[in-house]
């Protein structure tokens, strides 16, 4: 033995106390932890961690709101960003949709081959209403409905976004076989402005009840809102793994195979559509009705896009050209589109336009890697600024004489940029 | 409160406010994502 003869010990120190002893001692340990914030300033670098690689403002006058997936606060705070409110923020909420990948030289934006849409916009666009831009890039790779949910509600009250684009996604917005991507963020709803009844439901359908208690004390302790950036500080060792950052095995089981979902041959795409049939299997399995899971996902969106009063263009990221000619797909995408209008309808507001029908494409040049990504998607951009103008009404300002796309493209400089 | 007490009484707030810290760590689910191409 070396002396943790537990009983004994605890009988030592515990045996003289009363109940008032033990309520006074859990109340001082309660106060101490809650009051943490009185006496710890929270510093830069635990307000950095879990933010993208570059949370500042990026040249292209981007500036990423996302954080790590690992990390339970999801989004940077206005603090954070170190703007002050005096450009033009447009939030640009996604999954990996505006995410392109350019394989052709000519398609690569400014000499990369990875860059996002809004970087293409921040760079082709000087000015909304008069004011200098930020983008404000609110990407969540595999963002399903519910994590959409988050990112609306986080721009709909951020004050230093004037203006949102919410993509949506036609093969998961309805899709109830995936509420959420993976992360540590479900629950992060609870913590922030606009949270409804239908969050603290849906937070106790898919949430872990730590990350719930998380969420709703991180406003009150800085020690529990930032505990991912403290535990990412611990030193972790071999014979002592804590905390453990190394995910389990893959299961691959993970996901059931499409072929599951079907009879035999259901499942086959028409020759337009062949390349895609994996993902037009998904898109189909999704669940057209008003009360479905993450129909009430996106209802509460709408519900903080209304509420924020702020111009909000919604619009469907395009599917590949062959699509249109697939008729099974078309009648699908038809419900699809009227079910998101009533949604707008019913749970939105005058402020919210929609354009539901963009997943037919825009007029010009799209190469498509998969369904909804990119190596090419020039004119998608241009469709969402073109209705920032006719349906939203911001007076856009575009730069003149800026190469946006081949391998020696640069920015043209000027002073007032 | 007598000696001993106050010994205690500052173990036990010690030892549930490192609880406390370690389950708000350990409960941070480890995740590594595999991008599904979806």
């Amino acid at each position: 033995m070396i002396g943790l003869d537990f009983p004994k010990t605890a009988e030592k120190y515990f045996a003289g106390w009363s109940w008032a002893v033990l309520v006074a001692a859990i109340a001082t340990t309660t106060i101490a932890i809650a009051s943490t914030n009185v006496f710890l300033k929270e510093p830069r670098w635990m307000q950095l961690s879990g933010a993208q690689k570059n949370p500042e403002p990026r040249p292209e006058r981007v500036v990423l709101r996302w954080r790590d997936r690992q990390d339970p606060r999801s989004f940077t705070t206005p603090a954070e960003t170190n703007l002050k409110h005096d450009s033009f923020g447009l939030a640009w909420i996604s999954g990996s949709s505006i995410s392109v990948r350019a394989k052709k030289k000519r398609h690569q934006f400014q000499g990369r081959t990875s860059y996002e849409f809004t970087d293409v916009f921040a760079a082709q666009t000087r000015r909304i209403d008069g004011r200098k831009i930020w983008v404000h890039e609110y990407m969540i790779q595999g963002a399903r409905t519910g994590d959409l949910r988050r990112a609306a509600a986080h721009a709909a009250n951020d004050p230093l976004v004037d203006a949102i684009v919410l993509s949506l996604n036609p093969v998961w917005l309805y899709n109830d076989w995936a509420a959420y991507t993976e992360s540590n963020q479900r629950a992060a709803i609870l913590g922030m402005t606009g949270a409804e009844w239908g969050d603290w439901v849906n937070a106790l359908k898919f949430s872990r009840p730590s990350s719930i208690a998380g969420a709703l004390l991180g406003d009150a302790s800085i020690l529990v809102r930032d505990r991912q950036a403290i535990a990412r500080k611990l030193p972790a060792s071999k014979s002592f793994p804590f905390p453990i950052f190394a995910a389990p095995e893959a299961s691959t089981a993970h996901y059931p195979t499409v072929a599951s979902f079907y009879g035999k041959g259901e499942s086959l795409a028409p020759p337009s559509m062949k390349a895609h049939e994996k993902y037009r299997a998904m898109l189909l399995r999704q669940t057209l009705k008003e009360d479905g899971q993450n129909a009430q996902f996106f209802c509460l969106a709408l519900h903080s896009l209304r509420d924020s009063a702020k111009p909000v263009l919604l619009y469907t990221a395009p599917l590949p050209q062959g699509a249109s000619e697939d008729a099974e797909l078309t009648a699908f995408m038809g419900k699809w589109s009227a079910l998101t209008q009533r949604l707008v309808s019913k749970c939105g507001g005058p402020n919210i336009h929609l354009h539901a029908e963009t997943w037919q494409g825009v007029p010009g040049e799209r190469v498509h890697r998969d369904i909804v990504h990119l190596r090419y998607g020039q004119p998608v951009i241009d469709k969402v600024s073109e209705l920032l103008v006719s349906d939203l009404g911001l007076n856009v300002e575009k730069r003149r004489n800026v190469m946006l796309y081949g391998k020696q493209s640069k920015p043209e400089k000027k002073a007032d940029d | 409160m007598n000696r001993q007490t106050v010994q205690s009484f500052v173990i036990f707030v010690v030892l549930l406010t490192i609880a406390f810290a370690g389950a708000a760590i350990g409960s941070l689910a480890p995740i590594d994502f595999i991008y599904d191409g979806i």
